[in-house]
């Protein structure tokens, strides 16, 4: 091999090697990423996200929720499945924590609010 | 197996919803390994530009591969597919601009300037800064099981990609029609083709896939990028044929070995999705086959190989020997020659010359036969001389306007006398035509003569007729006897050098058997052709010399 060749798939390896070094610290050992899931949310307390069934093809859960995203570090280890993640929450002072009730502002497609909900209710006799 | 490494069950249930499990690894991995170990073995026999090039390309593409089925397997956990999908980008992009580093070097033979270096380099920089920053991906959705892309950087790769495949698409057109060699042009298609295939493929069911996935039509979305993988299998085959067909990258590899490791690697692969005992069972058993036989079929197939080469090898070295011998005699024989002339010469002189003084009577006839003798020896070894290089094509022929008709006629006169002399009647005919052409008419005078020589020796009774005539636009010129006739069996080697006739040498005993091979020689080197026809023994022979008109 040359010293050409070999000084450039050196620097390709070394190159590979650090940013995978570098990405391998920050998700796996510090998982220094955010992570989006829903928590639980009272309806007559406050405003929730809830699936709008007109838009959905599958079946529909209406389940009201808020949305939170969480540093993955704050996190607990685990998914959806598991009830300590089903309802995440931020604690007091917690970095880069955010918890979001519905409005206008923040909706999806195929999401709407508990609140336009219930004053669609009440107009309709 | 898969089971044991299930962190969230959730997304595995969210996945298998979407997509067959097996599939997705029967597409990755057998794809992924038959180019890293294709760029491996590649490089390893041939360090070159583009082999170099072909190995980052490959070590690329299968990173890609194996880190994209941890960005599918959101169930091996959060933190596993963000380290997985952050870098996919950036190996995607490196597999563009290696692919295009490929064309180059393979193109140009040389290496790819420093300013393109650097500015595909530069290029790559905000990837890098995506990663280095986190701000490509913005995070994991642990309702979907998918991380989020920043649309910024993910359309930055998807732009760059696309320019990628424009410049190779461009730059290969573009070598292709600046080039006038026609094997080049070939390698420069089936490379330039191979390598837009694949990436083509990989960047367009990445669009597709996007495009499907915004109409909400996730099934088909995740099915799409299966496909995207396939085009490295195809440019693999486009590769393997530049090896096999114009020996590229000097290897000796030939289509059955090729052929054996790609089908043994995808028989393997299907165990990645076969579960029930059955299949399993009877897989083994396939691929137990496939290897015993391919093994056995690739020995033999490189044993023929490894014989072929030995047998050409060989006749090459019979080549150089004959080449080396005929340069020999040639040599030997203008020796000969000088030695014969200056002794026919000195006798000459001692006949002609009265400088030396009266000869004595009684030794006039022993000179005088030295001198015939030694004359025919010279014209003998100038029959062998000239019959071999018209053969080697080593005679050099004058450019002159000569005319057929007046030739023959000249010629056949001269033979005239020696015909009468032998009894035998010689008819000359020339029919009325533009016998006009452009040639060597010292060479062809003696190849004319040569033939009726010829038939004139091996005729003991009866006669020749020297005919010229036009037919079919060509000038034609036949000389027929009632001679020994040619048989079969000496017909096969009668413009052959040395191809005498079985019996000839008893009707000749001085026959060189280079007459014809000079007659052939010249003739042909004039664009003409001859050839001869007979009966069989004792029936006469024709001889045929024809010319195109008016050339």
């Amino acid at each position: 091999m040359t010293s050409g060749l070999k000084s450039s798939l050196t620097f390709f390896v070394v190159v590979i090697l650090f940013v995978v070094g570098v990405q391998f610290n920050r998700m796996i050992i510090e998982k220094d990423y955010l992570l989006y899931s829903h928590t639980e949310c009272d309806p007559t307390a406050e405003s929730c996200f809830v699936q709008d069934c007109e838009e959905s093809e599958d079946g529909c859960d209406l389940t009201p929720y808020k949305k939170i995203e969480k540093l993955a570090k704050n996190a607990p280890d685990c998914d959806l499945s598991k009830p300590e993640c089903i309802n995440l929450s931020c604690a007091v002072d917690e970095d880069s924590c955010t918890v979001t009730s519905c409005s206008e502002d923040v909706l999806e497609e195929g999401e709407t609010c508990t609140e336009t909900m219930v004053d669609e209710i009440v107009e309709t006799p | 197996m898969i089971e044991n490494l299930i962190q969230s069950p959730y997304c595995y249930e969210y996945l298998v919803d979407q997509i067959s499990v097996g599939l997705l690894v029967y597409s990755h991995i057998p794809t992924a390994l038959i180019a890293l170990v294709f760029g491996i073995f590649l490089f390893s026999k041939t360090k070159n530009k583009s082999s170099f090039a072909i190995l980052i390309l490959s070590i690329c593409f299968a990173l890609w591969g194996f880190l994209d089925l941890g960005a599918w397997f959101a169930f091996l956990g959060s933190k596993i597919t963000m380290f997985t999908w952050s870098l996919l980008n950036l190996l995607s992009l490196l597999f563009f601009s290696f692919s295009y580093y490929f064309i180059y070097t393979f193109i140009k033979r040389k290496d790819l300037p420093l300013w393109q270096k650097v500015v595909g380099f530069t290029l790559l920089l905000p990837t890098l800064w995506g990663i280095f920053t986190g701000a490509n991906l913005t995070g994991f959705d642990m309702t979907i099981c998918e991380a989020y892309e920043s649309d910024f950087y993910n359309g930055y790769a998807t732009y760059l990609q696309f320019a990628f495949v424009a410049l190779i698409a461009v730059f290969s057109i573009k070598e292709y029609i600046n080039t006038k060699d026609g094997v080049l042009r070939k390698k420069i298609l089936l490379a330039s083709v191979g390598i837009l295939l694949f990436l083509s493929n990989f960047f367009l069911t990445g669009i597709l896939v996007g495009f499907i996935y915004s109409f909400g039509l996730w099934e088909y979305a995740y099915n799409a990028e299966i496909y995207g993988l396939f085009g490295m299998p195809v440019f693999l085959i486009f590769l393997g044929y530049l090896i096999v067909k114009y020996h590229e990258f000097n290897l000796k590899i030939f289509t059955a070995q090729a052929f054996i490791i790609a089908l043994i690697t995808l028989v393997a692969a299907q165990f990645a999705f076969i579960h029930d005992v059955t299949s399993i069972v009877l897989n083994t058993i396939t691929f137990a086959l496939v290897s015993w036989v391919g093994i056995s079929l690739t020995n033999n197939v490189r044993l023929e190989i490894e014989l072929r080469k030995k047998n050409e090898t060989l006749a090459e070295h019979l080549q150089v020997a004959n080449d080396g011998q005929a340069n020999l005699i040639h040599i030997m024989n203008h020796q000969i020659k000088s030695y014969l002339s200056k002794s026919r010469n000195i006798f000459a002189e001692l006949l002609e010359e009265p400088s030396y003084g009266p000869i004595n009577e009684s030794a006039k006839p022993m000179i005088k036969e030295g001198l015939e003798s030694l004359t025919e020896g010279v014209g003998f070894v100038q029959q062998v001389l000239n019959g071999s290089s018209a053969e080697t094509g080593k005679l050099v022929y004058a450019k002159n306007p000569i005319e057929i008709g007046a030739i023959v006629t000249e010629t056949a006169t001269k033979q005239k006398e020696k015909a009468d002399s032998a009894g035998l009647s010689l008819e000359v005919t020339i029919d009325e035509g533009d016998y006009r052409m452009i040639g060597d008419g010292v060479q062809l005078r003696e190849a004319i003569r040569n033939l009726i020589d010829n038939s004139i020796r091996y005729t003991p009774k009866g006669g020749l007729k020297v005919h010229l005539t036009h037919k079919e636009k060509k000038m034609l010129l036949t000389i027929t006897d009632t001679g020994m006739g040619i048989t079969p069996e000496d017909m096969k080697k009668l413009f052959t050098r040395g191809g005498r006739g079985k019996d000839s040498l008893k009707v000749n005993i001085n026959s060189t058997g280079y007459g014809l091979v000079f007659v052939k020689g010249v003739v042909e080197a004039h664009g003409g052709r001859t050839w001869a026809e007979s009966e069989g023994k004792d029936k006469g022979s024709t001889f045929y010399i024809e010319f195109p008109a008016n050339k």
